[in-house]
């Protein structure tokens, strides 16, 4: 009996896990769940994607990120599914009060009852899950298996501290690992050549490996910044300019006006404080082997022109190649010099560096290292020149040039030209990443007291430091681009450690190649389905958690909490798989003081690496808190299901659902006549009143949304990735996202306006005086504009006003309603009913078919944004552009108008219920005339009766 | 005067109601009566404009009312069988609502809701969702919707259903009320008895056609039996009730 009762029961929660209600009342569950099926599969092929792009090449350090990125991808996604699912399914999964009233007369135990509910809810997230990785499932974890893999760094035996002339054997012993590696490890190239210069109390060796010679000259990239640094700390004291001078009076005349408010100082540019991005966004190369060449200082004022020199009003730290590129070129304009020679003039002259240079001499290119990709196979890639940006990394120098350079900054008091802006330019003046202060471009370890500079062109990559309390200094040059196998970072920290006596970093290359072997790939297959299964029932047991401890609220107050609880997590889920920054690296992962690190996304990417025995060290507590958080939430979900059952259950039958509100929203304005305020205030109070169709908006409007801080957290957050857009100017992204949420906010309105409240109530618009399509079409734009627009517009007026330009905001505000506008009178075109009274039953309406619409429509929002931010940047273009909105509102809104006052508008109502009587339908003919006779009684006839009469 | 003449309505070629003609005089209060499945709702559906009939004609004031609709609309009140509402608004706000698509002055109809409200003791719920209320409470919603702009032809379906004894003392003598003030008055219930008490002429339809239509006093003597219950059953009522109730107990107790 009781095996019965729950495989019946079982069944019946399984067809209603998804809130049928919510989504198409009156619809066939069946063809919604197949429907959905049918998207979670869509959805695992644009899952499969990153798979088919890691296929592609040998395997090398960027198959490792892309596998990571990838494998983060697939985890997040699913992540976001299940989390919709349960949002979706809400209210299905704790029995109901329909459930007990239905089953309590009946002889089932309660704990049948939740045993089907417990095993209908974990037959579901096991069907998301499936549904959606089922393709991505079955092949990504063979690519996965034959990725490289980042096992947890070894350590060499601690010895006695190494004094530097002792240094050279132990290096050759150590260097070995890294030139020979091991089978299995993904080494550095052939043709790596690898130069260290160590200074300590004085005494300074060089020691080279690979290609490299003592004398080969490297590039060492961003290491320049920090003599871009002294040459500021130099002028100053030379009284030529000031830090606290503003960037602009360095720049040619009429370039860039004064603003406003706090402009960008030398200063801030050393610092990394100036609020500039990354990269300017007119970094445009014509050949990407060489970047920087093309980039002259007409492209930089440009840019500048455009950007202007703002300073925000709390300027946090953002590394910035541009900002360091216009200091250079600032200092070079007062000196009315090129940067290269100013170099020579005021450091490199006087330290007696003649290997360190911007330009090459004949002599010097002969001694000049290949370059090569940091990639395998690291084929020899084009050196990299700069010129307007030069101050951000375009020296070249030898490691012998650069013990110089570091023995200065050791003992400034031994250069006496240099000695006061060498002590200038390490003087602490702003915090930078995690645990780091900045000085004049060096970054400063708090905990360590040391100072240093990486550097990364195409070819090379470069690691100086210098320590004034322990009196030593390293530099590491290699010619090999940005890699895993041997980076001079690792190298330099290798000899730190000697140095000190501490176990050292083993300089082997730490990567090591895939397995295709059958053993590996059956792990990784597993790793890869538990890894989905373990994060799905994570998310949903928060999920269950949640309502479980909501549960311990009144049960009144519980029943108003929920649907907002419900919409809560809808946008939390939405926001946080949007606002996550893609898998950036280990480091970036671990080194991240913020939310990252607290993610579950990224534990269970931990979480999976622990399963495919790929866990790199640094990962370990993020896989530790995959398992304490599932088991946390298994245990919050078993807790929700014990509370529901001791308590809740007595409550739901002994309480009714819903009792009065303590308050309510009363008043309501007019919005106009007597039809349109019917409509209007029907519509607010619809919108507020039932949670369907607050769902449905809400789902547009958290996609929109999501998009939206997606496309603009670039420069709100100042993403490293931004390409020059800055939050407190007219930036397109901000554009973008705008106009996005304008048009969700329009379409989705438009779309729950077709969705029926209550259709059997629908008679009282039948017996009362009806009104004309016009008048009803009137009534229902008002709905819309005051329902979406408005709301939209204000809270946009507020942003924008807020953060831009009074005139930049107005004039794109103006835009903004024109665009809504018509999108409304678009989607007015054809409707010719009552918010709220009409059916959209499957095969009617497909509102998540223009959901995908919406999402395709926001693919090409880019180019509309783009013509915007050129209109609003000339006053001509941006009237021409108001006219033709302007006569398109009123084109479309004529043509919606002649439309409803045609002879064929009649305003729909949904059709009557299904007659009691059902015929087989045997006498064709006469069945048809009755059929057309029933479409034609369940219209309201409004304009023409008696022309439908006649037909 | 409200007249139907050999209205007819179809689902599939089935006939709902067939050839049915009867007039419900003003001043006077017509019951409308039948078992379950004979028409009644139809009836009074295609009466309030909501279903078109197949054929025939249905006539208000001497006129067909798909003339002029919009008047007839304004002149007509109607109470449906089932008490469908937005429940998420309140009493207030649906009454509000109706007022607004009557076209109502928004004083005077104001002033109309609130008395409304309190003669039918809704006031101290009226800021509650009509999810809440009771069928009852439903139903007067239902029917001060119906008054609201004093109408000439009210339309009941099941007006009394739900309602409490004392609701249904005073509905009975507010629907003889609004006969006295010359309103066309037809109503159709199950409760015989209240009809036989209120109504002055009822028409009795079965299986879509219609059996008697005639004073109340005039069928007692003219079928020689002394209630409308009898009239009712010997006109309708096809089973032996008796016969069947003892076939069900025998069934169960088998």
């Amino acid at each position: 009996m009781t095996k019965l009762q729950f495989r019946v029961l079982y069944r019946e929660f399984l067809f209603r896990i998804i809130d049928l209600e919510l989504l198409a009342p009156q619809g066939d569950i069946g063809k919604l769940l197949g429907q959905f099926a049918a998207l979670l599969l869509f959805v695992g092929l644009w899952v499969l994607l990153p798979t088919v792009i890691m296929s592609e090449g040998p395997p090398s350090e960027l198959t490792l990120l892309v596998t990571w990125t990838a494998e983060h991808f697939i985890i997040a996604t699913t992540m976001l599914v299940v989390g919709l699912f349960a949002v979706l399914s809400w209210e299905s999964m704790f029995p109901d009060r329909r459930d007990i009233m239905v089953l309590a007369p009946l002889p089932v135990q309660a704990r049948t009852v939740f045993l089907a509910k417990v095993a209908t809810v974990t037959t579901s997230l096991g069907l998301t899950v499936i549904c959606l990785n089922i393709l991505p499932g079955l092949l990504t974890p063979f690519a996965f298996s034959t990725a490289p893999v980042l096992p947890p760094p070894k350590y060499e035996a601690a010895m006695p501290p190494v004094h530097v002339t002792d240094l050279q054997p132990v290096l050759d012993r150590d260097m070995v690992a890294a030139w020979e590696p091991t089978s299995g490890r993904i080494g550095i190239g052939k043709d790596a050549g690898v130069a260290i210069g160590v200074v300590e109390h004085g005494v300074r060796r060089v020691f080279t490996y690979g290609t490299a010679n003592a004398d080969s000259i490297f590039e060492i990239g961003s290491i320049t910044k920090t003599f871009t640094g002294l040459l500021l700390a130099r002028m100053v004291e030379q009284r030529k300019v000031s830090f606290n001078e503003p960037v602009r009076e360095l720049l040619p005349e009429g370039i860039v006006p004064k603003p406003n408010g706090p402009e960008i100082t030398l200063l801030d540019l050393a610092t990394q404080h100036s609020g500039l991005p990354p990269m300017p966004d007119n970094f445009n190369p014509l050949d990407r082997t060489n970047p920087y060449a093309d980039y002259r200082a007409a492209d930089l004022y440009a840019f500048m022109a455009k950007r202007g020199v703002t300073k925000p009003v709390h300027p946090g730290f953002l590394y910035s190649n541009l900002g360091l590129g216009l200091l250079g070129q600032a200092l070079a304009n007062s000196a009315r010099t090129t940067y290269a020679k100013l170099l020579k003039q005021e450091i490199t002259g006087s330290l007696g560096m003649r290997d360190t240079v911007v330009s090459l001499s004949p002599e010097q290119w002969e001694r000049f290292i290949q370059g090569h990709s940091g990639n395998a196979p690291h084929n020899p890639v084009h050196a990299w020149d700069l010129d307007a940006l030069a101050g951000a990394g375009g020296i070249r120098s030898t490691a012998g040039d650069m013990l110089t350079y570091l023995e200065a900054q050791l003992h400034p008091e031994r250069f006496p030209t240099l000695s006061a802006p060498l002590t200038e330019s390490h003087q602490l003046r702003a915090s930078g990443t995690a645990g780091h202060h900045i000085a004049l471009a060096w970054n400063h370890d708090d905990r360590s007291g040391i100072f240093g500079h990486n550097g990364a062109t195409g070819g090379f990559t470069s690691h100086a430091i210098f320590d004034p309390t322990g009196d030593y200094a390293i530099v590491v040059l290699l010619n090999t681009g940005p890699n895993l196998a041997l980076s001079p970072e690792r190298v330099g920290g290798h000899i730190r450690q000697r140095l000190m006596g501490r176990p050292a970093v083993s300089l082997a290359s730490p990567l090591l190649a895939g397995k295709a072997a059958p053993w590996s790939t059956l792990r990784s297959f597993g790793a890869y389905w538990v890894t989905l299964f373990a994060a799905g029932a994570f998310l949903f047991s928060s999920v269950l958690t949640l309502q479980g401890l909501a549960q311990l609220l009144p049960r009144q107050i519980l029943l108003r909490v929920s649907s907002f609880l419900q919409l809560a997590c809808f946008c939390l889920f939405l926001l946080v798989y949007f606002l996550q920054p893609p898998f950036g690296g280990l480091e970036v992962l671990v080194n991240n003081q913020g939310l990252l690190p607290w993610l579950p996304s990224y534990w269970f990417f931990s979480l999976f690496q622990a399963l495919n025995g790929s866990l790199p060290s640094e990962l370990a507590p993020l896989a530790e808190r995959a398992w304490t958080g599932l088991a946390i939430s298994l245990c919050g979900a078993a807790g929700a299901y014990t509370i529901c059952y001791l308590r809740t259950l007595q409550k739901i039958a002994e309480q009714p659902d819903i009792l009065p509100a303590p308050w309510r929203l009363r008043w309501l304005p007019r919005f106009g006549n007597s039809l349109e305020t019917v409509v209007g205030q029907f519509a607010v109070r619809t919108l507020f009143r039932s949670p369907q169709h607050r769902v449905v908006l809400t789902f547009y409007l958290g996609i929109a949304l999501g998009l939206g801080i997606f496309i603009s957290k670039a420069p709100v957050l100042g993403n490293q990735s931004s390409a020059g857009d800055v939050w407190y100017q007219m930036n397109a992204p901000l554009l973008v996202a705008s106009i996005l949420i304008m048009c969700a906010a329009a379409l989705g309105t438009r779309v729950v306006f077709s969705m029926p409240l209550e259709l059997r109530a629908n008679w009282i618009f039948r017996v009362t005086p009806p009104p004309a399509v016009p008048e009803c079409l009137a009534a229902t734009r008002r709905a819309l504009y005051g329902l979406a627009l408005a709301p939209v517009l204000g809270a946009m007026a507020a942003l924008f006003f807020g953060i831009w330009p009074w005139r930049a905001a107005s004039a794109h505000l103006a835009i903004l309603a024109l665009v809504g506008m018509i999108l409304s009178e678009l989607s007015l075109r054809s409707f010719q009913k009552i918010p709220f009274t009409c059916s959209y039953l499957p095969g009617k309406s497909y509102f998540h078919m223009a959901a995908l619409a919406f999402v395709a429509f926001a693919y090409k929002l880019n180019k509309g944004a783009a013509l915007e931010r050129s209109a609003l940047e000339d006053p001509r273009r941006y009237a021409a552009l108001i006219a033709v909105l302007a006569i398109a509102v009123g084109v479309i809104r004529w043509r919606t108008a002649v439309r409803a006052k045609s002879e064929e508008a009649v305003l729909h109502f949904e059709d009557e219920p299904e007659p009691a009587i059902l015929t087989l339908g045997l006498q064709h003919h006469l069945a048809a005339l009755d059929h057309a006779e029933e479409q034609l009684s369940s219209h309201f006839l409004l304009k023409r009766p008696s022309a439908i009469r006649q037909s | 005067m409200l007249e139907l003449r050999g209205v007819t309505k179809l689902y599939s070629s089935i006939p709902a109601v067939n050839d049915i003609s009867f007039i419900a005089h003003a001043g006077e209060i017509t019951g409308y009566l039948g078992p379950n499945g004979s028409g009644k709702s139809t009836t009074l559906k295609m009466i309030a404009g909501l279903i078109e009939p197949t054929d025939g004609t249905i006539l208000f004031g001497g006129q067909p009312i798909q003339h002029n609709r919009m008047e007839y609309k304004q002149r007509l009140g109607y109470v449906p069988e089932e008490p469908h509402l937005y429940s998420h608004l309140t009493g207030q706000e649906y009454l509000t609502m109706v007022a607004q698509l009557r076209d109502l002055p928004r004083k005077s109809s104001a002033d109309k809701i609130e008395g409304l409200l309190r003669l039918f003791s809704l006031y101290g719920d009226r800021h509650l969702s009509i999810s809440s209320y009771s069928k009852g409470m439903r139903q007067k919603v239902l029917l001060s919707a119906a008054l609201l702009h004093n109408p000439d032809l009210i339309v009941l379906d099941e007006p009394f259903s739900g309602l409490d004894v004392s609701s249904v003392l005073m509905m009975r003598s507010l629907i003889g009320e609004f006969a006295v003030r010359g309103k066309v008055v037809l109503f159709s219930s199950h409760e015989l008895e209240t009809v036989e008490r209120v109504c002055s002429h009822v028409v009795i339809l079965h299986r879509g056609k219609i059996v008697a239509d005639d004073a109340i006093e005039r069928l007692r003597t003219l079928m020689a039996v002394p209630t409308l219950e009898e009239i009712f059953s010997q006109l309708v009522v096809e089973q032996d009730t008796a016969a069947v109730s003892r076939e069900i107990v025998d069934l169960i107790l088998a």
